[in-house]
């Protein structure tokens, strides 16, 4: 069942995730990256609610870590959570996102190796979303939920144009989210709000409350 | 003699941000040429679009469904209204509302009865209700009920109604929001952008309101017939276009400029450079001197006309009346010298009050369309700050001393200086401004502390290396990301900013808000409080049938029409 009556509109998609983000914790950049990944998850035909859900979650019952330890080898970087918890891919899919960005810039290639995420397949997602100018990304999870990022800005990135293609779509039809995760994505966005007192409803906004001219 | 055209133009140096982007002069701005509901009339008649009342299923009390249609060279536009009976008692401007007496949906096309039907279970409803794709705007009004009950009990008795009535409110209707990319599941702003009539910003949202001003005369009308029969005349045209679309705007509004820097930096960019060319003018042909005299005696007249019980704003509009008189003494003579328009701004910006300044400003633009309308086409932006990860510290430390020292020197220690908090109330969203030491929530609060943030962020810059990468720095500072973003898209975008606190317990809100709604082209702002404001949009405008018709396109700081006394309509 669809969680909203109508699908999302990208706009909706933008305020409700960015401010879920904070809402679990996150402080608002983060949030405006998770809300860029969600989309870009809509853009491949995928159901944004249903694959952040879990992140949320984690995050803001404090089972995943918003701590990156980082380890270097060389050109290669690792990253892992703090203590036994998982990386929040709230916090570390932005993280190897501007590392793949900083090393497109100086035509670096990069391997990044990412101790257990709490959703690795958010990570993707932001990596995408960051639309890095040029080269190659390849993700691959020898373990479970943990992943290898190799990047090759050399290499080129074959295009089927199926990008925009889906962008058309969801400019014309939406986002459609599932009723439990996107329960969870509205929960989070809530605690964003302000709890409502007479008087912030009588002197918090401008007009009365009733304007009868 | 030549006429000023783009491709033969000089251009003065463009009056910098931390002139024009401080709230003071933002909040005394007024609408220009470039302003949004302009460029749409400008459009529609260059292109000769035609208007069409498709449907008018009301009551004779005005109430039930109507569907008015714009039709472009390419495409067409339908405003989908339901008009309703409601209690005085629910009767309010105000966010939290959950009745109205008029709401709208803007649909792409021309609706079928199945969309209308579908809008008439969700458009009354507004934010509760859900919308598709083909809904690019959602509206809601509620009457002028004074003026409307005046207006229908005249006009059914066989005369006009009172002139002096009609100006004190100058609308039938005043929207309360007009909602538009991607709201409540309308279309995003991707959906329409690429298209010619909506380059221009907000022209979804700017054709909304000007078929609601054209669905309110006919409701008059219609009303007034359905009560007096063959004694009713029809509203008198001249009356019919000094009637615009009121609005109720309030703080909610403000926001939204701190949270699009790059396309707020193009609005005010548009109208630096249209004012930086006219200034570069080396002389002003005759057409051009006749055509600002004759405006600024209109202005004149204007702002005569302009009244507000606020006593502030009062205070400013006597002052303009006076500075506006010795501009036109001024003109007599001062436009007859070299760059005479530089020597008008010159002269404005020695002598008179900022609201005497801004207003002389966009007056100098209006003879001057060919030089300028083009600029309309550079006032959107289709894309938000994107982070550079590979930026050093040094690089970040280097912009924020070069573009933010307005914000550096602001002492947050004092309490005063983060008096004020502005956030999302769980009352249906409604956007709020509280009291950080008297009220729950500052943790909660919207990101538009930008001089706080900037800041803290050039604090944190000094203890780390030059050489550390954004990519590293963010990633050990992730509070600062939102901020980061926002410093490294100023280089390109100087005019984003605003460079004011917006914390601060003096700040006016109504400052960011006149700011917006001059940009929209709207006037007469009659402000009610800090937080909130009147304003009349499209009053003076030409009518439907009256679009392609010359004498109706100089409509900018409408007059009072002449007393049409008891007679019927004309």
């Amino acid at each position: 069942m669809n969680g909203t009556k109508t699908p999302l509109s990208l706009n909706e998609i933008r305020f409700f995730f960015t401010r879920a983000a904070v809402g679990a914790g996150a402080p608002f950049g983060l949030g405006e990256d998770f809300a860029n990944a969600a989309i870009w998850l809509a853009g491949q035909g995928l159901d944004p609610a249903e694959l952040v859900a879990p992140a949320l979650s984690a995050l803001a019952g404090g089972n995943s870590s918003s701590r990156i330890v980082e380890h270097k080898n060389g050109d290669t970087v690792s990253f892992s959570g703090e203590g036994d918890k998982p990386l929040s891919a709230l916090y570390a899919g932005p993280a190897i996102a501007d590392r793949l960005g900083a090393a497109a810039v100086a035509g670096q290639k990069t391997t990044i190796i990412s101790g257990s995420v709490d959703q690795p397949a958010l990570i993707a997602a932001y990596i995408g979303a960051a639309k890095l100018e040029r080269g190659l990304v390849s993700v691959s999870s020898a373990v479970p939920a943990s992943l290898t990022v190799e990047y090759d800005p050399w290499a080129s990135t074959p295009s089927d144009g199926n990008e925009a293609k889906m962008s058309r779509h969801l400019l014309e039809y939406g986002v459609n989210v599932a009723a439990g995760p996107w329960e969870t994505v509205f929960d989070s966005f809530r605690k964003c709000l302000v709890p409502s007192s007479s008087q912030s409803r009588e002197q918090g906004a401008g007009a009365g409350l009733t304007d009868n001219d | 003699m030549q006429e000023h055209k783009p491709d033969n133009y000089d251009q003065l140096e463009l009056r910098p941000p931390e002139q024009v982007m401080k709230l003071e002069r933002m909040g005394s701005s007024f609408q220009t040429r470039l302003s949004f509901m302009c460029q749409l009339i400008r459009r529609m008649r260059r292109e000769n679009w035609r208007l069409e009342r498709l449907r008018f299923d009301v009551d004779d009390h005005g109430y039930g469904a109507s569907v008015y249609t714009a039709h472009g060279p390419k495409r067409s536009y339908s405003l989908i209204a339901f008009t309703e009976h409601i209690e005085p008692e629910q009767r309010t401007d105000r966010v939290i509302a959950e009745v109205w007496d008029g709401t709208f949906s803007l649909f792409d096309g021309i609706p079928a009865d199945a969309d209308v039907e579908r809008l008439r279970d969700n458009t009354p409803k507004q934010e509760a209700g859900r919308f598709l794709a083909s809904e690019l705007s959602l509206a809601r009004g509620n009457k002028s009920l004074r003026l409307f009950e005046h207006v229908v009990s005249s006009l059914a008795a066989g005369k006009q109604p009172e002139l002096d009535q009609l100006t004190q409110v100058g609308y039938l209707m005043r929207t309360t929001a007009v909602y538009g990319s991607g709201k409540f599941g309308c279309a995003d702003r991707q959906k329409i952008a690429g298209r010619s009539e909506m380059t221009a910003p907000f022209q979804a949202e700017m054709l909304v309101v000007y078929l609601i001003r054209w669905l309110t005369i006919d409701l008059v009308n219609h009303v007034a017939r359905a009560r007096g029969g063959d004694s009713a005349v029809e509203l008198n045209r001249d009356y019919a276009r000094y009637l615009g679309i009121g609005n109720s705007t309030g703080l909610g509004m403000a926001p939204f400029l701190v949270k699009y820097p790059m396309l707020i930096n193009n609005w005010v960019q548009a109208r630096e450079t249209a004012l930086a060319r006219v200034r570069a003018l080396g002389w002003a042909s005759t057409r051009e001197t006749e055509m600002f005299l004759g405006l600024v005696d209109k202005a004149e007249r204007f702002a005569g006309e302009w009244n507000v019980q606020d006593e502030p704003q009062t205070a400013r509009i006597n002052t303009l009346r006076d500075e506006l008189a010795d501009l036109k003494e001024w003109c007599r003579t001062g436009l007859d010298q070299t760059r005479p328009w530089d020597a008008v701004v010159r002269h404005a910006e020695d002598n008179y009050s900022v609201e005497g300044q801004e207003f002389t400003a966009a007056l100098v633009l209006e003879p001057h369309g060919g030089l300028v309308d083009d600029l309309g086409d550079t006032m959107s932006a289709e894309t938000a700050p994107k982070l550079d990860p590979a930026m050093t510290v040094a690089g970040l430390r280097k912009i924020i001393d070069e573009y933010y020292g307005w914000a550096l020197g602001m002492d947050f220690s004092e309490e005063t200086s983060q008096q004020r908090f502005w956030y999302y109330s769980e009352d249906k969203l409604e956007p709020r401004l509280g009291d950080r030491y008297a009220e729950p929530g500052a943790e909660l609060e919207m990101p538009v502390a930008v001089a706080r943030e900037v800041g803290l962020l050039r604090a944190c810059l000094a203890e780390r290396n030059d050489d550390e990468i954004m990519a590293s720095f963010l990633m050990a500072n992730p509070e600062f990301r939102h901020i980061v973003r926002r410093v490294q898209a100023v280089v390109d975008h100087p005019y984003g900013e605003i460079h004011d606190n917006l914390l601060d317990a003096g700040v006016r809100p109504l400052d960011i808000v006149r700011f917006k709604l001059a940009f929209f082209g709207v006037s007469k702002f009659d402000p009610k409080s800090d937080l909130w404001t009147r304003v009349n949009m499209y009053q003076g405008a030409p009518l439907p049938d009256e679009i392609m018709s010359e004498e109706f396109s100089d409509w900018i700081f409408p007059l009072k029409p002449a007393s049409a006394g008891s007679a019927g309509a004309s």
